[in-house]
């Protein structure tokens, strides 16, 4: 019984760890904790849900939420949020927070709030993997998440423009004097980021059911995935978001499903009080 | 005195309202809604407006005060006052718990951890169906009973409302004038240089977090006294951002900024009944506008259009002077 519980954990936790994975990056170069990042991708997988019922392809669909992200993500920056540039990191939190209440009422307002059937990417039978089923939705979700981790860790370790972004982290007005441009990297963090949550979504969605409040649970998993790997390591976010998913199965199986998201708020705490730095990020210290 | 002109005439309308709307008891339903919800508000104010912690879960200390006080009187058989201590305890005491973690680090983490709790605290309230009524909630919940005098009319509530009401207004004003108030408002525009001016940083904050806990739980009570029906979806994340709504729109800070957001996002969803959506829309849209435009809200906007009205050169002093008050000495 426990590799089936194992691969549906590591299923799951591979969506906190993508939501995770966006959420610590935004975190690290721009400085927030964005509570907008669940109602951006909540706003494509509707939009992907439209497309898909006026009859297109599950691939065109799929492809077109994850461009239509990666777009809304750069507006958000480019018009929300730039005007906030050099106000308190509070009023910045508090603006994502007013996005996610307009994202969220614009959903619901567009596609009601009736709870819908979004359609698997793998559907078919389960496949037999040592003799245990396994949904293929969950090994397409593992793919996805290792694929995902591989192409962003080539993207900012091999490309000149991933330097331009570490650099942009360590230290923003340097990066800027040595010629690059911090806004075009920002504009693209915020890209990338409503990418990878939208990912996430549209591979979660058909493992639940398509509501507009779908996405506020993953959203507090994704920041226990973050906070469970130190908020300012990427592959912490994984490793997070991986560690909660099968913590949460098991729970399920052992003790009872009804309370699987009080896990997330008692590891939250319990990691900040004893472990605040997480599994896998640093101390953080300020210059004064 | 002449600065409490305004307060006082704000005071004896409320005392007078009643009369006014004819003792609707709609139309006083509705009020007391407004006074419940700008406590809350109040109580998040003092944390945001004045300490600048974020809390997305103040919803869940709504309901714990609503649920706690509500099964201490129908379960126990208190009576309401002590129930409605027990609940504010209560809140206190989860909010030491749940604040302690979070505050030690940096804003941030406050607002997440809240969000978890907000999120859990329904969950729970849901799952522990035998004590609480599950997702049913809780009918017929008692009128509050206060020594020999019950409180069982629309009319009746309202007072009650207002003064618990009065009584936030109060402690709100005198702990923002106060010690630890102005630490607070230290520790909210700089944590560094209140810590090297002797302010216990974490103290201070978990103070303010406990107290905003306190204006929530009590909150709750009075809705819950006043709906005399509770349900976990009364207190949902949506609840508490509503609350974010109300202070930022109204004025962060100002005792006065959660009273008028109160009465503004109160009252909004009652014009937009077949679109609850578009309540969410307007909200959202005006915290990303006021934020910009008015970063001190309605109450900051309208503090210097004040003091540019009154300017010797703006336009509103040449008219009137232009009228006839110099022409006349």
């Amino acid at each position: 019984m426990l590799l089936p519980l194992l691969i549906g954990g590591l299923a799951n936790g591979g969506v906190y760890g993508l939501v995770a994975l966006g959420l610590v990056w935004l975190h690290r170069s721009y400085g927030v904790m964005n509570f907008a990042h669940g109602e951006m991708a909540l706003f494509v997988t509707f939009l992907s849900f439209f497309l898909v019922q006026l009859g297109w392809p599950l691939s065109g669909a799929f492809l077109a939420a994850l461009l239509a992200a990666a777009l809304l993500g750069w507006l958000v920056e480019r018009l929300l949020l730039r005007p906030f540039a050099g106000s308190s990191p509070l009023s910045l939190v508090i603006a994502t927070m007013g996005l996610l209440m307009a994202l969220n009422g614009l959903s619901s307002g567009i596609w009601g709030t009736l709870p819908q059937r979004f359609p698997p990417a793998l559907a078919g039978p389960p496949v037999r993997l040592a003799s245990w089923p396994v949904q293929r939705q969950d090994l397409l979700i593992l793919g996805v998440l290792v694929f995902s981790a591989l192409v962003l860790f080539g993207f900012l370790f091999f490309t000149k423009f991933g330097l331009a972004s570490r650099a942009a982290v360590q230290n923003p007005w340097m990066a800027r004097l040595l010629g690059v441009s911090i806004n075009k990297v920002y504009g693209a963090s915020w890209a990338l980021s409503a990418a990878l949550a939208a990912l996430a979504s549209i591979l979660f969605a058909p493992k639940t059911v398509l509501t507009t409040s779908m996405m506020m649970s993953v959203l507090i998993k994704g920041f226990t995935a973050g906070v469970l790997g130190g908020f300012n390591s990427l592959p912490g976010a994984i490793l997070g978001g991986v560690c909660l998913g099968v913590m949460e199965n098991l729970m399920a199986f052992y003790v009872s499903t009804q309370w699987k998201d009080s896990l997330a708020l008692a590891l939250i705490v319990l990691v900040l009080l004893v472990r605040p730095e997480g599994l896998l990020g640093k101390k953080e210290t300020q210059r004064v | 005195m002449k600065a409490r002109i305004l307060p006082l005439t704000l005071l004896v309308l409320a005392l007078l309202l009643p009369w006014a709307t004819g003792f609707s008891g709609y139309i006083l339903y509705l009020l007391g809604q407004v006074g419940v919800n700008a406590l809350a508000a109040l109580g998040l104010n003092l944390l945001m407006g004045l300490a600048g912690q974020i809390s997305l879960g103040h919803a869940g200390f709504v309901a714990i005060g609503a649920y706690v006080s509500v099964l201490l009187e129908m379960r126990v058989g208190l009576s309401f006052l002590p129930s409605l201590l027990a609940a504010l305890i209560a809140c206190a005491l989860l909010g030491a718990v749940i604040g302690l973690p979070a505050l030690r680090l940096s804003g941030f983490y406050l607002a997440v951890v809240t969000m978890a709790f907000g999120l859990v605290t329904t969950q729970v309230i849901t799952n522990l169906d035998s004590l609480t009524g599950g997702p049913h909630g809780i009918r017929n919940i008692p009128w509050p009973k206060i020594a020999s005098l019950t409180v069982e009319s629309d009319l009746a509530m309202y007072f009650l409302i207002l003064a618990f009401l009065l009584l936030g207004l109060w402690f709100y004003q005198n702990i923002r004038r106060s010690r630890t108030g102005r630490a607070l408002q230290a520790l909210r525009d700089n944590e560094l240089s209140s810590q090297a001016f002797g302010i216990h940083v974490a103290r201070y904050k978990l103070i303010a977090f406990v107290c905003s806990a306190v204006y929530a739980g009590l909150s709750g009570v009075l809705y819950a006294h006043q709906v005399r029906y509770i349900n976990p979806n009364d207190f949902s994340i949506f609840l508490s951002l509503s609350y974010m709504a109300m202070i930022v729109i109204g004025g962060l800070g100002f005792a006065s900024g959660a009273l008028m957001g109160s009465l503004v996002f109160t009252l909004l969803p009652y014009f937009l009944t077949r679109m609850a959506w578009l309540t969410w829309v307007i909200q959202g849209f005006a915290i990303l506008f006021i934020l910009r435009l008015a970063p001190f809200g309605l109450v900051g906007a309208w503090n210097t259009l004040k003091l540019k009205m009154l300017r010797p050169s703006s336009l509103l002093t040449r008219l009137i002077s232009k009228v006839g008050f110099t022409r006349k000495s």
